[in-house]
């Protein structure tokens, strides 16, 4: 058994998956090619050596060596991340330029913080900001619990056949785009519409629901109800699934009705999901769409439906400012991160696991 | 004029480093795509033009030229015969790739495509465009800067912001020196082009691309006579209040022959314009008597305008959807063409070629749609803004111009596409493969095959962004519509002025104008469909000064007392 020249079991993880039982073969390739001989090698920033620790386990190098066959699914999946995801991210740094495409990253000027210091002081950002802090806020209240409630429903009805067809009924309206969806709600909830037309019989003109700044928000709180709600089901589905039918026949047996076995059986067991998709909600807070709005600001103004996206959109790609927009999305962002780590904690001194 | 003396400082942001940022910076130069090999042109400095030499382009016989000037010919009568306007194909073999607007549906592939394939016979070359929609101009564009493959040819439409910075960074050549004075005669379809239109596209005296030239004016407003007539309306009233009275009769009457109609589907800058001309709120930019530089909106007339337009909008003139409709160009243009909006305001090119007017009639029995000449608010003159001469430009990529030959062939392939009425060059790009696309018929005039696929192969294809001198090329299929076209565009041709700031490189213009134009579509729509108060317009232009509309001032302000 060799023992490597310098302790690291300081710094090894603590047993991980990769685990060092069973004593497979000894730590790496010694430099004389035998596996007894202790390696000599120590370079590594860490002092980490191959071969085995002072407590006798095999280093990281040496198991995910062993297993490298496993390691070698997580390739692919390592790489697309790494180069569409990560390498990605290093173009935040054209937030700190007076970015031109032509002569990219590397013959843009620097600015430092100038963009973000434009971005603060733009009563535009602003108004975009608290337009998506409302919407936000209006769809994690609204939006967020409707497909749970669906599910519930759904859940209770007890033909199987009509609860296909209903929910086949429901997630239709995910596989629309917005432009579709949104040309639709027009024909329909538009001034020349029939909606419009039933008012106008009753002696109520000039009703027209898609163009009212005043109700904007709930129009686009809605829409995303409609057309989300049936897709957002699946997940919360498969977690009723999940739960086993004993609790139900238990808590029936102990005279509770079905608003009770929801309450104390379905609920419960749905927690753990919607506290991940909460987090993950969450995280996304200043994400609020964009082709939705954008669609519809002609109709209400931008008071009513400029969000940040829209404001990256119109500064970036109709205005050419690529550093402010990236500014602003860098800004959302942070956020992002900031919120979900912080959800994450909220959610384990609650109880729950959390998300990570 | 004889040269342009502009100089506006370019003010490039200031210089703040952070460390850390520029540490990541280094670490990314490798990501950049680098305008290696060009330099980016110094714009600061204003240079003296000498501006190519100007030759009118031959004459047809049988156009009807008018004594208004500005009006271009009109042209009935088919031509009699074409002729060469350039002896051998502009390209040596090769290819050439441009990048340009796509205003329809999306053509075939050689060698399905016949047009393709004679326009790469004719050309001597491949020809390899990249298509693109114009919704989504500023985006390609940008990506395709960033990739640092700039195509020879580029359609650079320079007032938006992308495009004007790609100028600004120098991914397109310099043409002044090879085109200036008679350098230019080496490409005589190019020697066409109206001097108006080189000074007014140059850029503090450098000349980026071919300005593909406007008429004084573009988009002319068209009405139901039907409807009109159905309202009990032989004319168009005198004054605004009587124009205001027949616009809400005719939308009053909700349908006609059991077809539902609008007074005006959409609440655009088209619709906004002609409402200006009426209440004579003129330019854009305009210098008021103090010698200050001022904007329309904020002038007194411009008020009258949004509150004429409120009062349309509320006598139920406008379709209720208007202000999305705005956004959605062919939607609108299509009610019109089905016989349910009685108002539309739209340029030759939709009247004409895409045939608005024959559609109209075709599809609506008794539909009798032309233009119409709006009443000045008080019964006096109209006052028109008139074009600035050019409507975007076909710029040069720097580095293919590198080399003074390839430079010579690509002036080749744009002064193939410029060729005069009358060429058989002029004849290809603009009618097509006859045979494929049209057929001549015993009076030598054209006859259209109507094929839809051959047609757009051809449109699809032919929109490089430089054309010839403007001109109205009447198809036999609408002749019946040209004596009241002629006449209405003579009128408000007629009245239209030009704007004191063209050809006055401003550059905060192009930084600003995205949200400039934000601001003012969002007010405008805002007052004209009663969401905003009139009130609100005070707001409005406080908004618009500090989205940049002060800047671009002060950059006008400079430059005119400058010159």
């Amino acid at each position: 058994m060799s023992i490597s020249a310098r302790t690291t079991s300081a710094t090894d993880p603590p047993g991980g998956a990769t685990g060092a039982a069973g004593p497979g073969r000894a730590g790496g390739r010694g430099t004389d090619g035998s596996p007894e001989a202790p390696s000599k090698r120590t370079g590594g920033p860490s002092g980490r050596t191959r071969g085995r620790d002072a407590r006798g386990r095999a280093s990281v190098w040496t198991r995910m060596k062993r297993e490298r066959a496993t390691y070698l699914f997580i390739v692919p999946g390592l790489l697309f991340f790494l180069l569409f995801a990560y390498l990605p991210l290093a173009g935040n740094v054209v937030a700190f330029q007076d970015y031109s495409p032509y002569w990219g990253i590397g013959g843009s000027e620097w600015v430092g913080l100038q963009n973000f210091a434009a971005m603060f002081n733009d009563p535009q950002f602003l108004r975009a900001l608290t337009n998506t802090l409302v919407i936000s806020f209006l769809q994690i209240v609204f939006a967020f619990p409707a497909p749970i409630l669906l599910a519930l429903l759904l859940n209770s009805l007890i033909s199987e056949r009509i609860k296909r067809v209903v929910q086949s009924i429901v997630y239709l309206p995910h596989f629309i785009s917005w432009v579709i969806v949104i040309a639709i709600w027009q024909q329909v909830l538009g001034g020349a519409g029939p909606v419009a037309e039933l008012f106008a019989t009753i002696g109520i003109d000039g009703v027209n629901i898609m163009s009212d700044p005043e109700t904007f928000k709930a129009l686009v709180v809605s829409q995303v109800v409609w057309k989300d709600i049936g897709w957002g089901t699946i997940i919360f589905f498969a977690a009723i699934t999940a739960i086993p039918n004993e609790l139900y026949e238990a808590a029936a047996v102990d005279g509770a009705g079905s608003m009770r076995r929801t309450w104390h059986v379905t609920l419960p067991g749905l927690v753990p999901v919607i506290t991940l998709l909460l987090i993950l909600t969450i995280g996304n807070v200043l994400t609020v769409g964009f082709e939705q709005l954008l669609l519809q600001q002609p109709a209400v103004g931008s008071a009513a439906a400029e969000v940040l996206d829209t404001f990256v959109y119109y500064r970036g790609i109709a205005g050419g400012d690529w550093g402010l927009s990236t500014a602003a999305g860098l800004f959302k962002g942070v956020i992002g991160t900031i919120l979900v780590i912080a959800a994450n904690k909220f959610a384990k001194r609650l109880g729950t696991e959390g998300l990570f | 004029m004889s040269q342009a003396r502009i100089n506006v400082p370019l003010t490039r942001r200031g210089f703040l480093t952070v460390a850390g940022a520029t540490t990541a910076g280094v670490a990314l130069a490798s990501c950049s795509s680098g305008g290696s090999g060009g330099q980016r042109p110094d714009l600061s400095e204003s240079v003296e033009l000498e501006l190519p030499t100007y030759v009118a382009p031959p004459e047809i016989p049988g156009g009807l030229v008018s004594e208004v000037e500005g009006m271009p010919a009109i042209y009935t009568q088919p031509i009699a015969e074409y002729t060469d306007s350039v002896d051998s194909p502009p390209l040596s073999g090769g290819e050439v790739s441009t990048f340009q607007v796509l205003w329809g549906a999306p053509p075939q592939d050689v060698p399905a495509n016949e047009y393709w394939v004679s326009l790469n016979e004719r050309l001597g070359g491949e020809f390899k465009p990249t298509l693109v929609a114009f919704d989504t101009y500023n985006e390609k564009m940008a990506t395709t800067i960033a990739s640092g493959e700039i195509p020879d040819l580029s359609f650079v439409q320079d007032t938006n912001a992308v495009a004007a910075q790609a100028i600004n960074d120098g991914v397109f050549a310099d043409l002044s020196e090879v085109l200036a004075g008679d350098g230019i005669l080496q490409w005589p379809n190019l020697a066409n082009v109206a001097t108006n239109a080189w000074s007014a596209s140059a850029k503090n005296g450098h000349l980026f691309g071919v300005p593909n030239e406007d008429p004084y004016l573009t988009n002319f407003p068209a009405i139901r006579y039907d409807l009109m007539a159905a309202a009990g309306y032989d004319a168009i009233p005198g004054d605004a209040d009587g124009y205001l009275q027949m616009m809400s009769d005719i939308a009053a009457l909700g349908s006609v022959n059991g077809k539902q109609h609008w007074g005006i589907a959409a609440f655009d800058g088209k619709a906004q314009s002609y409402v200006e001309w009426m209440f004579r709120a003129g330019t854009t930019w305009q210098v008021d008597d103090a010698g200050k530089v001022v904007n329309i909106i904020e002038t007194d007339a411009y008020a009258d305008v949004l509150t004429f337009h409120n009062s349309l909008w509320n006598a139920g003139v406008y379709h209720p959807d208007a202000l999305a409709l705005a956004t959605q160009g062919n939607q609108a243009a299509e009610l019109f063409t089905n016989g349910q909006v009685a108002l539309t305001v739209d340029s030759f090119n939709g009247f004409f070629g895409a045939g608005i007017f024959r559609d109209t009639v075709d599809i609506t029995p008794g539909a009798a749609p032309g233009l119409f000449v709006p009443p000045a608010f008080d019964g006096g003159d109209l006052l028109i803004q008139r074009n600035d001469g050019y409507w975007g430009m076909v710029a040069i990529s720097a580095k293919a111009a590198q080399d003074p030959e390839r430079l010579t062939e690509l002036l080749n392939v744009i002064n193939y596409w410029r060729a005069p009425d009358g060429s058989t060059e002029a004849l290809f790009i603009h009618t097509g493969v006859e045979g494929y696309n049209y057929e001549f018929g015993p009076d030598n005039e054209i006859v259209s095959l109507d094929d839809e696929t051959a047609n757009a192969d051809r449109a699809a294809l032919q929109w490089l962004g430089a054309f010839k001198s403007p001109s109205f090329n009447i198809p036999a299929n609408a002749l019946e519509f040209v004596d009241n076209f002629r006449e209405c565009v003579e009128v408000l041709t007629a009245a239209t002025v030009p704007s004191p700031v063209v050809g006055i490189y401003n550059e905060a213009a192009v930084e600003n104008g995205a949200r400039m134009s934000e601001v003012d579509t969002d007010y405008r729509g805002g007052i004209a469909s009663g969401r905003m108060d009139l009130s609100a317009i005070e707001e409005y232009r406080e908004a618009w000064r500090a989205a940049g509309g002060d800047a671009v001032r002060d950059a006008y302000q400079a430059a005119l007392d400058e010159a």
